[in-house]
């Protein structure tokens, strides 16, 4: 600094420009910081059908839960269930075949194969089934079953990638709240017919995800379908479903989408870098 | 002015790495300049209790066990008391933690501050913001520098990304860079003659962040080309250990380059220059992101040509005759090495005793511990705060943590008081 003029700051590390260590110039500061770098902004249409999948499943579930409930009662015979669920199967694959996947002969072959196998052992091992979780109190069966369907709900897939989904795991939990719920009944053909509508509504259902094509349509249908069997039950329960429907698809979205007003995100040079995948 | 000073951290001797050589050697320069430092750590297998190091070193391996990624459980009431009686009978005037990672350094920020000590804390890493890990520790690192004298970071960019996560006031950070020992990081007394082989070597952990998808990438690209008109071949030197390391195994048996690549596998870290950097002439390193990255800065110390990703801090740390930066890419990196090669074929690069010039007088500890022992000036030279203040300041840090924390605060100085009150 002989002649008299101070040497400009520089970000280096290996150079002593004169200046103290705790010395960044307010204009250099935080120069690169980017805010809101490639933010991802959902419509609101965009929120209210994301919310309708989860409410979608919500109504399966109360829907699954009201034809335990009537089955125990003896106001839906299982003969009554099982011949409605084949004509919704029926249905469904031909639409399934027709608008979403052309299957071959030998595919179609191969699936009503795995279906007349299911549908022999399970009938087979349903009495074992049903005696399973005899011995213990109708009150545990009712929370494990209730809170093995949460786990369901939870990490069901409901078309966007998060740790916590698991197709596996929500199956699992399905079929365990029905091995639960299948022990109330006194006869057999009552735990396979809960059996199959649990196999149909929580595995086959969800693959006519493709075929709806409004999901806030569907989910408006289903959920009406769910209130109006709830209602002959208890009218509690209808009034806690309608509000956790209405805080799912209602309430969550309209916050979601005010919120992301307040998104921010922080952008800059100390981020991790991404790896360029493009060909060379 | 004559200090004693308390180094603390989860990361010291015997683990080997980047934080623990600058405890050891910041402590050893300012042991050089007069002052008492005693380093205190957890217990590594065996090494418990009190030991002396080079110089009188006192280093306390108190008796917590690690408890996840070498550091300990940050349970306050368990190492309060400890920390508490080897600040007191060691009459201690300072002390400097190390390392966001270790939760030992903070809470001996924390025992600092309710003993009314000043605190300094060093930050050697960058971390991001958007995931759920990098929020719950920004928040804790933010009610840990709340209270503390002064921080100091080893870049710029770091500076810039403490600032960010922790919200202090960019004047209580300094800037202060990591060194290297450049005698033991000296080129080799016989200049390597290039005449058919330019070998290229790289010395990292084999993990995701160090890049090392981008180099199985291009090992292969470089290996098949020919350089110098024809005559000069590439080979590879990979030193390391690490989840990815089957990648390059993978590649090597694909291609066929056994004998062009040689994986050393791990190597100590006083291994280095003579196994490693001795036998190169470019070093390679493509971390996607880096606070200060010492690997170049002893490569460049040893006389390579250092080909290097600007992320994180990098392109503060060599000026550009001495290094080739490239984007985290393979095209980018494959072009970066192919020049680096070509000029040192013609010999158009600077001597290698050069390097270890400018790393000598750039980087060396001696000039690290006389800037941070002006901190220590300045930051014993302010006046203590009161206890309301740093109270206050810990509820200022939140809406709901801050409360919490305040009142977790004032009850350290509670059990302290009633420390006090039993010894008595």
């Amino acid at each position: 600094m002989s002649n008299g003029k101070v040497p400009k700051w520089r970000k280096t590390l290996y150079e002593d420009n004169g200046y103290p260590d705790n010395y960044t110039p307010p204009e250099c500061f935080l120069a690169a910081i980017e805010k809101n770098k490639n933010l991802l902004l959902y419509s609101l249409w965009e929120c209210f059908s994301g919310a309708a999948e989860v409410g979608k499943e919500m109504s399966v579930v109360i829907i699954f839960w009201c034809c335990y409930k009537f089955l125990k009662t003896d106001l839906l015979q299982p003969e009554t269930l099982l011949v409605t669920m084949l004509g919704l199967l029926v249905v469904g694959c031909t639409m399934f075949i027709s608008r979403v996947r052309k299957v071959t002969f030998t595919g179609l072959l191969a699936g009503i194969k795995t279906i007349f196998l299911f549908t022999i052992i399970g009938f087979a091992l349903s009495p074992v089934l049903y005696k399973l979780t005899d011995t213990i109190s109708t009150d545990t069966i009712h929370s494990m079953a209730l809170s093995s369907l949460l786990i369901h709900l939870l990490t069901s897939d409901y078309g966007m990638y998060a740790p916590i989904v698991s197709w596996q795991i929500s199956l699992n939990a399905a079929v365990f709240s029905t091995v639960c719920l299948a022990s109330r009944f006194d006869h057999h053909l009552s735990a396979f017919s809960l059996l199959c509508l649990s196999v149909f509504s929580f595995l086959l259902v969800p693959l006519s995800r493709p075929l709806l094509p409004s999901p806030l349509l569907s989910s408006l249908l289903l959920a009406s379908a769910a209130l109006s069997l709830l209602s002959c039950i208890s009218t509690p329960q209808l009034c806690l479903a309608l509000l956790a429907l209405a805080t799912v698809q209602i309430a969550c979205p309209v916050m979601f989408h005010r919120l992301q007003a307040d998104k921010m995100t922080i952008h800059g040079p100390w981020d991790e870098a991404v790896i360029f995948t493009a060909p060379q | 002015m004559v200090l004693t000073i308390a180094m603390v951290s989860d990361f010291f001797y015997p683990n080997m790495g980047g934080v623990e050589s600058h405890i050891f050697q910041v402590s050893q320069c300012l042991i050089e300049r007069g002052h008492r430092v005693l380093v205190v750590t957890h217990a590594y297998g065996d090494r418990v209790g009190v030991r002396y190091m080079t110089n009188m070193l006192k280093v306390f391996y108190l008796p917590i066990m690690p408890f996840y990624n070498k550091s300990v459980l940050p349970t306050i009431v368990c190492s309060l008391p400890y920390l508490r009686h080897i600040l007191l009978t060691e009459k201690v005037d300072l002390v400097h933690g190390h390392s966001a990672f270790s939760s030992l350094a903070h809470e001996a920020l924390l025992v600092g501050t309710l003993l009314n000590l000043p605190t300094v804390f060093t930050d050697h890493s960058l971390f991001g913001f958007s995931d759920a890990s990098a929020i719950v520790t920004n928040t804790f690192l933010k009610f840990s520098l709340a209270n503390t004298s002064h921080t100091i970071c080893v870049s710029h960019t770091g500076k810039e990304n403490t600032v960010l996560r922790s919200s202090v006031v960019p004047e209580r950070v300094s800037v202060i860079p990591n060194a290297v020992d450049s005698v033991a990081f000296r080129p080799p007394k016989v200049r390597r003659n290039i005449r058919s082989v330019v070998t290229v070597v790289l010395g990292s952990r084999l993990v995701y962040r160090k890049g090392v998808d981008l180099v199985v990438e291009v090992l292969p690209k470089i290996c098949r080309k020919k350089f110098g008109g024809g005559r000069v071949r590439v080979d590879f030197i990979i030193a390391g250990d690490g989840p990815k390391r089957i990648l390059f195994e993978e590649m090597i048996e694909k291609h066929g380059l056994q004998a062009r690549v040689v994986m050393l596998g791990e190597l100590q870290h006083s291994e280095m220059r003579d196994k490693l950097l001795a036998k190169g002439d470019i070093f390679l390193n493509t971390s996607l992101t880096e606070a200060f990255c010492m690997a170049i800065v002893e490569a460049a110390s040893c006389g390579l040509s250092v080909v290097s990703t600007a992320v994180g801090g990098i392109p503060e740390v060599l000026p550009d005759q001495f290094i080739y930066f490239v984007q985290p890419s393979v095209g980018s990196i494959k072009a970066g090495l192919e020049r680096a090669v070509e000029d040192v074929i013609t010999g158009d690069r600077p001597d290698p005793w050069e390097g270890n010039c400018f790393v000598s007088s750039a980087f060396n500890w001696r000039n690290v511990a006389a800037r941070t022992e002006r901190v220590y000036e300045t930051v014993c030279g302010k006046e203590r705060q009161r206890l309301a203040t740093r109270v206050r300041n810990m509820w200022e840090g939140g809406t709901v943590a801050g409360p919490i924390m305040a009142m977790l605060y004032l009850a350290c100085h509670y059990f302290i008081l009633l420390l006090d009150w039993c010894e008595s």
